[in-house]
């Protein structure tokens, strides 16, 4: 499993945020909308890591195209929503530039309110160069 | 209960936020829960139409989905073959997700959420809020979307109806390869991109997935490529839709 260092916290807490404190954000018109809980853009391969993430506390390498990731915070029930996509397994290349979402994360159903999966399948389980994921709360 | 209520959002940087307005679950095509749905209709196997709580203002709003690989005792979890796709033939009171590879399967679980902007006639500025992220009640976070986009490459439309917020211009590079251009440089290239898209299919527009946009590490501070890729190649789709996530631009 791997953590955020007090570093990476501090330097997060320095930088000039405004935040607010609500149970709903609404249009003028009084249209509730609703944020983003939580999102990752992850490299599957290689040792995999954060490229960037909002949210999240640890990940963990399962298996190959196999990750788990801890929430910072406790979803109120596990029917949140999963967004993914993923990039094509097979190193860039002139043509493709490497993207397809045929190897890409699926929203997974083994999940609990703290962690959630995320596995890069087809034929058999891959790795992903980058994955991205976005998390809302029901 | 606590809110907030503004006509427009911003992040300290001044780009324009966005938020999510309809986020869903989709259950073995068989129930639909989440915020702001209004409605769940079983379209037949593999397509789900899922009406908005709210009218939106606009039709081509985005609409970012990902789906379960269907019922296999091997592969419980997921595969995204077999994954929805973003429906261009929504209206303002519906969309249509749908699980989809050589044919429509029903899945175990969708999920998907929708961007627009709700308040894109005003035209002004008055009433914005400039926040970088939101926290509930209860301690959880939440963060702003800095743009969105629903593109057709078919017929290269991607500014008409308000495809696009966030998004100063889209470029057609090749077939099934455009390029987004922020309307603001990102922190830097590491931003979440969740797109989706529509299959194609030659004789008529088939709905589907596999069809569809991935995650691209090609990508800059202030653009963003999207492919759309599969085994046959790269092509057009006649709707890509997807959001971009990131951290406050540096002050």
């Amino acid at each position: 499993m791997v953590g955020f260092g007090q570093d990476q916290q501090r330097h997060s807490e320095d930088n000039l945020m405004a935040k607010i404190i609500v149970n709903a954000i609404q249009t003028n018109g009084a249209t509730t909308m609703y944020p983003t809980n939580a999102y990752l853009t992850y490299k599957g391969t290689g040792i995999p890591e954060f490229l960037e993430q909002r949210g999240l506390s640890s990940h963990t390498d399962n298996s190959t195209g196999n990750y788990s990731f801890t929430m910072a915070f406790t979803m109120a029930n596990v029917n949140y929503a999963i967004q993914s996509r993923g990039q094509y397994r097979i190193p860039i290349n002139a043509t493709y530039r490497g993207m397809s979402a045929d190897y890409c994360p699926g929203p997974d159903k083994d999940r609990s309110t703290t962690t959630f999966r995320q596995q890069n399948y087809d034929g058999g389980f891959v790795d992903s160069p980058i994955f991205c994921t976005n998390i809302f709360e029901p | 209960m606590s809110f907030i209520r503004c006509m427009r959002y911003a992040k300290t940087g001044g780009q324009h936020s966005f938020l999510a307005v309809t986020t869903v679950t989709v259950l073995n095509n068989s129930s639909a829960s989440g915020n702001n749905v209004g409605g769940f209709t079983d379209n037949g196997v593999g397509r789900a139409e899922i009406n908005n709580y709210y009218t939106m203002p606009i039709t081509y709003y985005a609409v970012c989905a990902s789906g379960l690989y269907p019922t296999s005792s091997t592969y419980p979890a997921m595969r995204a073959k077999y994954s929805s796709g973003t429906d261009p033939g929504k209206t303002s009171s519906s969309f249509e997700i749908t699980s989809y590879n050589s044919g429509y399967n029903d899945t175990a679980r969708i999920d998907a959420y929708t961007l627009c902007d709700l308040d894109n006639t005003s035209g002004d500025d008055v009433g914005v809020l400039q926040v970088d992220e939101m926290e509930d009640l209860s301690g959880n976070p939440g963060y702003f979307a800095d743009a969105w986009y629903s593109l057709d490459m078919a017929t290269s439309d991607w500014e008409s109806s308000g495809r696009r917020t966030g998004i100063s211009s889209m470029t057609d590079e090749a077939v099934g390869k455009w390029d987004a251009v922020f309307m603001f440089p990102l922190k830097n290239t590491t931003y979440c991109n969740t797109p989706t898209a529509h299959y194609f299919n030659a004789a008529s527009y088939s709905i589907g997935a596999r069809y569809m946009v991935g995650a691209d590490f090609w990508r800059k501070s202030w653009m963003v490529n999207l492919d759309n890729y599969d085994d046959g190649g790269v092509r057009d789709t006649p709707q890509a839709c997807g959001g971009i996530w990131s951290g406050p631009a540096e002050a």
